[in-house]
This record gives structure tokens, C-alpha cells and sequence, in this order.
């Protein structure tokens, strides 16, 4: 239960600036997921919350109090910031049991007996554990780890709860099967939970908000939802979403309210409702019109609106088909639901809606047109 | 927006703040007094040591020229350098030192790589058995080495016969004596190290390695000389000159043993020929000759006695005065002298090779972490002799104003000889050992509420356990079969076994000098045997 904000964290590691000014409000009970590829700092941005790293500049509070304060050099030690941390790689002690392990911090506490057996019963049973009780960390399956590691943490009754890619050493089964538990397991508790990945599905089917990273910087704060439908940049389009959005050149211009855009695949106007607050160019400008492949509607005969492209090339795979088409030089791909068969080169007629684009200035790379 | 790490104007809250962080993590705390110690310990020591090469001394020629002692002299070493005896003070030594230091490395580093090999990485059988067998000819002091070698080779130009003369088997005094006795002698000594080494080494490496090499077609001499010999290459060469090498890295992954084959028999054969050449012969021929009335001449009854042990002086059958060793009212000081110096001291150094360990992988990368590695490794480079006259120089008069009392002639200046000069290999094996614990398993307890001391209490101290055993094993021995580095420091009080038995083979009681050695040899075999039952594996310590 508790509302973390982080204030222009800098941090480096000599003269690698690893975290850039990172500005990030949490709220209180958010599933906030960390996302973006390896090495953008999502990581170093966990530890610096969990007290493990010292950033150079910035300000960190957690419900108001304030925890890091680099300008006064103040950090206030791991342990007194209420919460607790889930290793990648687990880090159980190997020479303690299952029990061991959890209670390790309730006695720490001292707190009394009888509540730390309670707290211990607690966290096994939630995380059904309980006939491991006495095993050591290396008699148990990497799932089992898992489990223990989560429990470990959650026996602290931590106000905030840090997940570093948990999921990341199990096997594709026990990866879905984990993060319904993970998402269980939040509403259950009810804490705050800040988790790091750089696994698109997980960011997408757990979390309340997800902080996209991209090399040191925030470059996006938004829930799954919006950050699918309205990425901010170009990169982040790229990032999100699988199979991968389609991006098709055109150019544009801005007059009299109204945007128009042009590419190989037809010719749009948008209202100046549905743009961001972007700075528009003068004149025409080259632009990027992206659209996620569900959005593309394929079909076989013509239909009012719909475009004469060809066939590429068709890929059944059972749930879903995902057909790969030219229109003039640009190739793109739409993505239908079920198995569908096309013929090679044949010509089909795909509608798109406009509301569902993405328009991006090629040159600053951001987005101006938003989809709805 | 891109921001600069910047200065910030003066604060006073910062400025305690800071101070606070510093002072109130016991580890900088540790790692300042470390370094103030080591300081105190190596550095001071050696500066000392090169500024009295320019001093003038109380008992000198230099002070003829008219300068009083205390003066600044190059004298010294334009003697050592450039006068009429610099051959035979300095450069005929050093010759000699560099010609027997490059064959014994020539001969010790194949040996020892060759058994760590068999032992880690093949089905060779009674492979356990063999681990431990293998270490014990290092177990046999060197000193104790070059008597069983005298014992079967010494021939009529020493007097005495040797066990093999006296099978009426000439030996030429180049094997008897001289440089390829002491090459051999101390082979059979450093072979240990490169043995430690290459043998973590090949723990370390994923068996997944060799067996690519297999699948790809090599044959297994070509999956030793291009996959097996450059992955533990680095090892070998700094079992070489004995740096502190950066591990490979990379976690040990499966390890599958190499099948033998048809080699098998004659690697079993070299293993067999090495233990009994190395460890099997001199601990027969030295015990054997404990008993001897005239050494050389045969194992007959009328030349065994047990004089040399329990004899009294009246006894006395031949020219000597000196009753048996356990009447020597001296033997039982020096048995507890040794028993006593070899337990505080090895695990004084222990503890402190974990701890300069756990500063060193806690700080690698920092300059903390690489200034007590470099540090560390001083002592290793110095000799005894050199290191232990260093060290009575130092503590030979009150220091720091008297908070350190003049040491001289006491025993705490040989513990504190002792484990200083055995950093170097306690802190490697420290070092190895923290290399194992993973810096997250103690930031998850700092999360849950544990103390530093907690950490070290209850997380790194339990997981060092096994690593702390054999890292102990390792200087246990090391100090237990100790002579020359402090036998300038002993006397009448604080003498350790090496020194009678020393004594003993100066007059030419071999025999008593011998039974002298197999005590000590006892005493430190009984210790290894029970520290192997805890767990210690001096192959592993590195």
C-alpha cells in the first residue's frame, strides 16, 4: 500500500550514464512493469528503488517520505524501505530449507514466534508450497525456486513488491501459468508491485501501467492498453506489439484543422480532435502511417472502401493466419483470425479503419495521430 | 535532456550525510582498517627493507670512509654490484636460482597439470583415492624431501651411504647432489601448486566443450591439445609465474568424464610410478633409516636399533653424544612449538584469507578491491629468508611509539612471520571461495532486515565453510613443514621441529634428523586425514 515517486534519478557506473533524469510516479496498489530490451536500465532503476544501488541525482519518496535524497547524499537503508525484492536468478540461500529461507527476515525482525509460523503457513500455502517445507533450494525444480522465492518475499508483508524477470528461467508453460498467478497473487494482496521484464506478453497481460525503457530513459508511462494502441515513438511501435506493427511511408500536410496523408495504400484526412500535441511541420513532410496487422481486414471479393493489393505469401497456424501483402512497392502484413488460404499473387481487397491508425512524423520519429 | 554529473555547492547535511554512509557501513570500515593493516604489515616492512640498503650500518666497511651510521651510502650496493666478489655474492647465485627456477617449472607444471587432468577429468580408477594420494608428497616438507633423497642416493662422498650405494649400486654425485637433485626435490614440492590450479581450472570448464570436440570427430589427444589445453592455458601459465589470475569464468556445467580407454594402463602406471617415487620411497627409505645403526648398510637386524628414538647416551654404540629424540628434553618444546605455531597460525591465516578474499571479489573492479589483491601478493614474491630478516629488522625494536613492543626472539614475531607470508595463497583461495557465494544472495538478506554482521554471520560464513576447510588444509601444511623462513628467528624457547632436525643433519645424525621428519610428517598426515573427513579437498582450495 504505498504511492513511490522517483524524481530525476541519474545514476552511473563511472562515466556510463545508466539511468537519464528518470521521472516515474507509482501509484498506490499499480502493477507497474519496467519494460524495454536489456541493458536499457530497468534493472538499475529496481535497485536504485530497493536501496541496492545509490544514484547520484534525484529524489525517491515512498508515501510521501522521502527514501533517496542524492542532493543531501541521504539513502535510507534497504531494509527500512518496506519492501522486498525477487531475484532473477532467486537468490535462495543454498544451505537453508524452504523454512529457513522464509522466516530468515522474521527473525531478523524478531518478531514473535507464533507470528512468524503464521506468516510462514501464509506464504507457503499461497503459494502452494507447503509439502516443501523442509527441502533444501537445490532438491526443488527451477518452478518450485520460483515459488519459494516469491514466498520469501511475500512473508515480509512488504508494503512494495519488486519482481526482477521471474519468469524469465522458467520454461513457456510455466511462464503462463505464473503470471496468472502473479496477477492472483496482486489482487490478493493488494500491494504495490513494480516488476521488471523485457517480455512484451508478460508487460501486456499483467500489469496496470507499464514504464517503457529505452536506453537510460523513460520514453512512455501508460497502461497496456494505451501503450499498444498509441505508442509514443516510432522504436516503441516497433517494440510492442507481435507480429510486428506495419509501417508504411507516405507524406502529409496540416491545414484548416484537418491532416492529410498520403501512402501507396490510400489517401486519409484526419480531424484535429484525434492528433497529439506533437509540433506539426510546415507544408508537406514525410510521415510514417503505422498499422497494428489485426487492424488490416482482408477479403477475397471487392468491397466498398476496400484496396486491390496482392498476395505475398499466406501462413496458417491454426489460431491465426497471417497474410503478407504488396501494395505497389510497400509490403505489409495482416493478421486474420482461424485459418484462412489465399492463393499466391492473388489479388484481394483489404479495408483498414482509419480511426485504428497511427501517424508518425518520420523525422522526429514521435507520433502526431493518435488511434482510438 | 542530458545532465552532467555536477559539483553541488557546499552543504552541511550532504557533507554528514556522506560521512554517515561511509562510517556507518562496517564494510568500508573493514576495508579501511584492511588496508591499514596491510600497509603496516607489507608495505612498511618492505620500504624499510630498501631504504636500509642506503643506510649505513653499525658493523660496516662503509663506515670506514668516514660515515656515521645512519648516513646515506650507495655502498652497499656498489659492493653487491659491482666489487670483485659480485660473482659470487650476486651474479653466480642468481644464475643458479634462474637455471634451477626454470627447470623446476619445466618439470613441476607438467606434473602437476598432467595428474589434475587424470584425477578431474577421466574415469582413471580409485579416483578418490588417488585425490588424496596425490597431495601428499606436498605434504612432506621440503627440507624432508631432500633427506629422503640423500637417504636413497647419498654415496661415499658424503661419508654416510645412501640406501641405493648400499645395494653396492654406484650413483654418480651429479644425482646425488647438486642441481638435478634439487630440480627433482623441488618439483616434487611446487608441482602441488600448478596441481591446485589447473585442477579448479578444469572444474571450472563445461564438459559440453570436450564432447563437441568428440561429436565434431577429434580424436582425444586432439580434443586435449584444441579444446582441453587452451581453456586451462591461462591457469598453467600463472601456475607459471604464480600471478592472481582472473578465473575463465563461466559457471562449471556438466562435467562428464573422458574415457581412458586403452590409455588407461599406462596413465594408472605413471600415477602409480609418480606416488611411489614421490611419496612411497623416501617415507620408506626415511623411516626405515630412523632405524638404522649405519645408514647405507642394509635392513639386516644387526642394523636395526630404535636408538635413534628411545637410545640414552650410554647406549651409545658408535661416535656420538646426542641420546634418542624423545630424550632430548628439547623434542617436546619443539613438538609443542610446532603444534602450536602451525594451529594459531594456520587458522589466524585462514581467517584472513577469507577475509582479504571477500574484500577482493567485494571490490573487484574497485580500487579497493585490486590494491589489497596487489597488496596481498607481496609476501609471495619475497623468499623466506629475505621476508623473515625483513621482518625481524621491523619488529626488532618497539614501534609506533611502543603500541607494538619490541618482538624479537618471542613467538608471536614467527606466528605473525608465519601468516603474513602465507597471504598470498589464503587470500587466493579466499578470493576463489567468495567467487562462489553470488553478491545477491547477500543483498537479498540486506533486504530482509540483515545487518552486515548478520550477512556475514548467517549467509557468507556458512557457505564459506567448505572452501575455508581445505583453503586452511592448504596453509596448514604449508606452515607445519616451514623452515627456512623462520628458522632465523628461533631459539632455545621458540624452535619448531624443522630446527633439530636441522640441527641434527648439520652434525650428521641422519638418522635422528630423520626420525625428526617423520614425526613431523605424522603429525601433519593425521591432521589432513581428519580435516579430509570435514570435507577439506586441497585440490579444491583454489
Amino acid at each position: 500500500m504505498s504511492r513511490i515517486e522517483l524524481k530525476h534519478i541519474d545514476k552511473y557506473y563511472g562515466d556510463n550514464h545508466v539511468l537519464r533524469d528518470i521521472n516515474l510516479v507509482i501509484e498506490d496498489g499499480d502493477f507497474m512493469t519496467l519494460l524495454g530490451p536489456s541493458g536499457c536500465g530497468k534493472t538499475t532503476t529496481l535497485r536504485v528503488v530497493s536501496g541496492l544501488e545509490k544514484p547520484q541525482n534525484g529524489i525517491m519518496t515512498i508515501d510521501g517520505e522521502e527514501m533517496i535524497n542524492a542532493d543531501l547524499a541521504y539513502y535510507a537503508e534497504p531494509s527500512k524501505r518496506g519492501l522486498n525484492l525477487v531475484f532473477q536468478s532467486y537468490a535462495l540461500w543454498p544451505h537453508m530449507t524452504v523454512k529457513e529461507n522464509i522466516t530468515f527476515g522474521l527473525k531478523i525482525q524478531k518478531l514473535p514466534k507464533a507470528e512468524v509460523e503464521k506468516r510462514l503457513m501464509e506464504s507457503l500455502k499461497m503459494m502452494r508450497i507447503e509439502e516443501y517445507i523442509d527441502r533444501y533450494p537445490n532438491e526443488l525444480s527451477g518452478g518450485q525456486q520460483q515459488r519459494v522465492a516469491i514466498a520469501r518475499a511475500v512473508a515480509s508483508n512488504p508494503k512494495l513488491l519488486l519482481l526482477d524477470e521471474p519468469l524469465s528461467n522458467l520454461d513457456a508453460r510455466l511462464r503462463i501459468d505464473m503470471r496468472s498467478e502473479l496477477q492472483r497473487l496482486h489482487r490478493e494482496l493488494g500491494t504495490t508491485i513494480i516488476y521488471v521484464t523485457h517480455d512484451q506478453v508478460e508487460a501486456l497481460t499483467m500489469s496496470t501501467k507499464i514504464a517503457l525503457f529505452k536506453a537510460g530513459e523513460l520514453s512512455q508511462v501508460a497502461t497496456p492498453m494505451e501503450l499498444y494502441m498509441n505508442p509514443i515513438d516510432l522504436q516503441a511501435a516497433d517494440f510492442i506489439g507481435n507480429p510486428r506493427i506495419n509501417f508504411l511511408e507516405g507524406t502529409a500536410s496540416y491545414s484548416g484543422g484537418k491532416l492529410r496523408v498520403h501512402c501507396e495504400l490510400n489517401d486519409y484526412e484526419f480531424d484535429k480532435a484525434d492528433m497529439t500535441d506533437e509540433p506539426i511541420p510546415d507544408g508537406e513532410f514525410p510521415v510514417v502511417v503505422a498499422v497494428r496487422p489485426e487492424q488490416v481486414h482482408v477479403s477475397e471479393k471487392a468491397v466498398p472502401g476496400g484496396l486491390p493489393v496482392t498476395v505475398y505469401s499466406n501462413q496458417p497456424a491454426g489460431s491465426e493466419t497471417l497474410v503478407s501483402l504488396k501494395a505497389g512497392d510497400s509490403d505489409f502484413l495482416a493478421k486474420e483470425i482461424g485459418l484462412v488460404y489465399h492463393e499466391l499473387n492473388q489479388t484481394v481487397y483489404v479495408t483498414i479503419e482509419p480511426e485504428k491508425i497511427n501517424i508518425y512524423d518520420a523525422k522526429s520519429t514521435r507520433l502526431i495521430k493518435r488511434a482510438r | 535532456m542530458k545532465r552532467k554529473k555536477e559539483r553541488r555547492p557546499f552543504n552541511k547535511t550532504r557533507l554528514k550525510n556522506q560521512f554517515l554512509n561511509v562510517v556507518t557501513n562496517p564494510f568500508n570500515m573493514i576495508v579501511a582498517i584492511t588496508l591499514i593493516i596491510l600497509f603496516c604489515l607489507i608495505v612498511i616492512p618492505l620500504l624499510q627493507m630498501i631504504a636500509s640498503t642506503f643506510t649505513v650500518g653499525t658493523r660496516s666497511e662503509a663506515r670506514e670512509a668516514g660515515a656515521a651510521v645512519g648516513d646515506f651510502t650507495l655502498y652497499y650496493w656498489k659492493y653487491i654490484l659491482t666489487s670483485y666478489l659480485s660473482k659470487a655474492t650476486l651474479w653466480g647465485p642468481l644464475k643458479n636460482s634462474l637455471v634451477i627456477g626454470f627447470f623446476t617449472v619445466v618439470v613441476s607444471v607438467p606434473l602437476g597439470a598432467i595428474l589434475a587432468w587424470l584425477i578431474v577429468r577421466t574415469d582413471i580408477p580409485g579416483k578418490k583415492l588417488l585425490g588424496m594420494l596425490v597431495v601428499i608428497p606436498y605434504m612432506i616438507p621440503s627440507w624432508c624431501k631432500a633427506l629422503s633423497w640423500l637417504a636413497v642416493f647419498r654415496n661415499k662422498t658424503s661419508g654416510a651411504l645412501g640406501f641405493l650405494a648400499g645395494l653396492g649400486i654406484p650413483i654418480p654425485d651429479w644425482l646425488a647432489y647438486g642441481p638435478v637433485a634439487i630440480v627433482l626435490c623441488m618439483s616434487l614440492h611446487y608441482y602441488a601448486f600448478s596441481y591446485i590450479q589447473v585442477s579448479s581450472a578444469l572444474r571450472s570448464i563445461n564438459s559440453e566443450l570436450e564432447e563437441m570436440g568428440e561429436i565434431c570427430g577429434a580424436s582425444k589427444p586432439q580434443i586435449l591439445k584444441s579444446i582441453t589445453l587452451p581453456l586451462v592455458m591461462p591457469s598453467l601459465l600463472s601456475a607459471v609465474v604464480m600471478t592472481l589470475s582472473k578465473s575463465i569464468g563461466g559457471k562449471g556445467g556438466r562435467s562428464t568424464e573422458m574415457r581412458l580407454g586403452k590409455a588407461k594402463a599406462p596413465l594408472m602406471i605413471f600415477c602409480v610410478l609418480f606416488l611411489f617415487l614421490a611419496m612411497v620411497m623416501p617415507m620408506f627409505v626415511l623411516v626405515m633409516e630412523t632405524f638404522q645403526v649405519t645408514t647405507g648398510n642394509g635392513y639386516a637386524l644387526s642394523n636395526l636399533t630404535l636408538y635413534n628414538w628411545i637410545g640414552t647416551v650410554d647406549e651409545a654404540q658408535k661416535y656420538t653424544s646426542y641420546p634418542g629424540i624423545f630424550r632430548n628434553p628439547e623434542f617436546g618444546k619443539a613438538m609443542w612449538n610446532t603444534i602450536r605455531l602451525t594451529a594459531i597460525g594456520s587458522i589466524l591465516t585462514a581467517f584472513c584469507g577469507q577475509f582479504l578474499g571477500y574484500i577482493s571479489t567485494r571490490g573487484r573492479g574497485k580500487w579497493y578491491g585490486s590494491l589489497t589483491e596487489q597488496l596481498v601478493f607481496v609476501p609471495y614474491l619475497m623468499s623466506g629468508v629475505a621476508f623473515s630478516s625483513m621482518y625481524v629488522a621491523m619488529f626488532s625494536r618497539p614501534r609506533l611509539g611502543g603500541l607494538i613492543p619490541s618482538l624479537y626472539g618471542t613467538f608471536a614475531l614467527i606466528v605473525l612471520t608465519s601468516v603474513v607470508k602465507h597471504f598470498p595463497f589464503a587470500s587466493r583461495s579466499g578470493t576463489a571461495n567468495m567467487m562462489q557465494i553470488s553478491t545477491e544472495l547477500e543483498e537479498a538478506a540486506d533486504i530482509n532486515g540483515a545487518s552486515f554482521w548478520q550477512r556475514m554471520g548467517k549467509i557468507v560464513l556458512p557457505l564459506a565453510k567448505n572452501g575455508f576447510i581445505s583453503g586452511f588444509m592448504l596453509t596448514f601444511i604449508s606452515i607445519a613443514k616451514e623452515l627456512d623462513l623462520i628458522i632465523i628467528m628461533m631459539d632455545k624457547h621458540t624452535q619448531t621441529m624443522s630446527y633439530p632436525a636441522f640441527t641434527y643433519s648439520q652434525e650428521g645424525m641422519n638418522q635422528m634428523a630423520d626420525a625428526i621428519s617423520v614425526c613431523v610428517l605424522l603429525f601433519i598426515l593425521v591432521c589432513y586425514i581428519i580435516a579430509n573427513k570435514f570435507g577439506a579437498d586441497i585440490g579444491k582450495a583454489w
